[in-house]
């Protein structure tokens, strides 16, 4: 039986390397699952326009705001992060976009995106990752990466939150319902469920990857994430990422570098 | 295991390999912008041999570090990987893109502002204040437009900037 080692060793390589494939593309894609994926973007999103995205998007950003202590109006730390995260934005796969970067005024360590190019991070986020360029693009990317792939978009189905809206710039109060209840059904998810593990995984990978190729260290996302586990070991008050897998596994997922 | 070490180097080759592998010679990628210049030579400020439009199939015939030889029929050059995409995009490039010239020109003022469904949204649902900072926002970051992006590549050696 002396095949059965080697077979095995053969067997764990090219596992290795397949999941090396989907994890280190240069945009996360996925070849074995894409076909799979392109039908569940016809699905889910193909009938929201970007108008309507974006429309969608700054209602969904005006909750992430009301719901964490407004916007932190620190004009040179907006900047520096609109200049780290539109650099990565530039090379993103959904140029047509114009992302917006801002501050949230709260000390708790989160991030969110909403539909159309919004994206936010903590204060106690900003300040935790500090002068380090690369973590902060690390963490943009993937919030960016929730973005372009639209993740948000697909909870809410045009065929079932948003049917029977033809305008959404002509609502009528019936109409406001059903789009409310389709916004809360993104912030519900941002807020208090989360996506799902494998979303959030792809996001991470999304993440590492538009920092590499937009020329920053790729290890800024892993780096980012040791920082928050440090950070929650000797703060065990402090909420982290209360919505996203636990950090050690999407630290386990990523490649030390 | 003999020499654990080796193995361990050997798994880390294939894991890092797809990386220099996500484009290829003789490998596919598409255009993403509305207009993509092709390069005499893999810098930026190269002399432009060819401009794409958008959603164009490229057959990459180089690959050289972040730069991509690519063709498409009679056309001919060199593009940043960054500037094409792996998959065909989906936009609907009649209505989807700003006009080119607002994210290089525009100052203080988003080009995609926050639109009037989202304002009504705000104000319906009492959130008038949290909808002013989105405004704030978008301000702020209007003024990061992409000449001001352009200059923080180059000045940090990033994206098509790097050396």
């Amino acid at each position: 039986m002396k095949w059965i080692r080697p077979l095995c060793l053969f067997l764990a390589l090219t596992t290795a390397a397949s999941v090396g494939l989907a994890q280190f593309s240069l945009n996360g894609f996925d070849p074995f699952k894409a076909a799979k994926d392109v039908g569940k973007v016809i699905k889910g999103t193909a009938g929201i326009s970007l108008k309507e995205e974006c429309s969608i998007g700054g209602s969904v950003a005006i909750e992430i705001v009301a719901r964490f202590g407004g916007v932190w109006k620190d004009e040179a730390a907006t900047r520096r992060v609109n200049l780290v995260g539109k650099s990565l934005a530039r090379y993103c796969d959904r140029p047509e976009l114009d992302f917006k970067f801002g501050i949230l005024n709260s000390e708790t360590i989160n991030a969110f995106s909403a539909p159309g190019g919004y994206v936010f991070i903590t204060k106690g986020l900003y300040e935790l990752v500090g002068d380090s360029d690369y973590e902060l693009a690390g963490v943009l990317g993937h919030e960016i990466t929730h973005v372009t792939q639209r993740h948000a978009l697909k909870i809410i189905e045009r065929g079932e939150l948003l049917s029977g809206i033809s305008d959404l710039a002509a609502m009528k109060n019936e109409d406001f319902a059903k789009y409310s209840d389709a916004v809360n059904s993104i912030t519900k998810t941002l807020f208090e469920k989360g996506f799902d593990p494998k979303t959030e995984y792809e996001a991470d990978r999304g993440g590492r990857a538009l920092a590499a190729l937009t020329g920053y260290a790729p290890g800024g996302l892993r780096a980012a994430l040791v920082a928050l586990q440090h950070e929650a070991a000797i703060n065990k008050n402090r909420a982290i990422f209360s919505t996203h897998p636990p950090l050690q596994k999407r630290i386990d997922r990523l490649p030390v570098e | 295991m003999k020499n654990p070490r080796r193995f361990q180097l050997g798994v880390l080759a294939l894991l890092c390999m797809p990386v220099l592998l996500a484009y290829e010679s003789g490998g596919t990628a598409y255009t993403k912008k509305l207009e993509t210049a092709l390069l005499d030579e893999p810098k930026p400020l190269a002399h432009p041999a060819a401009k794409i439009g958008y959603a164009v199939e490229l057959t990459v015939e180089q690959v050289n570090g972040s730069w991509l030889l690519v063709s498409a029929g009679a056309n001919r050059g060199w593009v940043f990987a960054g500037n094409v995409a792996e998959k065909k995009p989906m936009a609907n490039p009649k209505t989807d893109f700003l006009p080119s010239t607002a994210s290089e020109t525009t100052a203080s003022v988003a080009a995609r502002p926050l639109d009037e469904v989202a304002q009504n949204y705000g104000e319906q649902k009492g959130l008038g204040e949290a909808k002013a900072d989105v405004e704030w926002v978008e301000r702020q970051s209007g003024r990061v437009n992409g000449a001001a992006v352009t200059e923080f590549l180059q000045a940090k050696k990033l994206g098509e900037y790097q050396p």
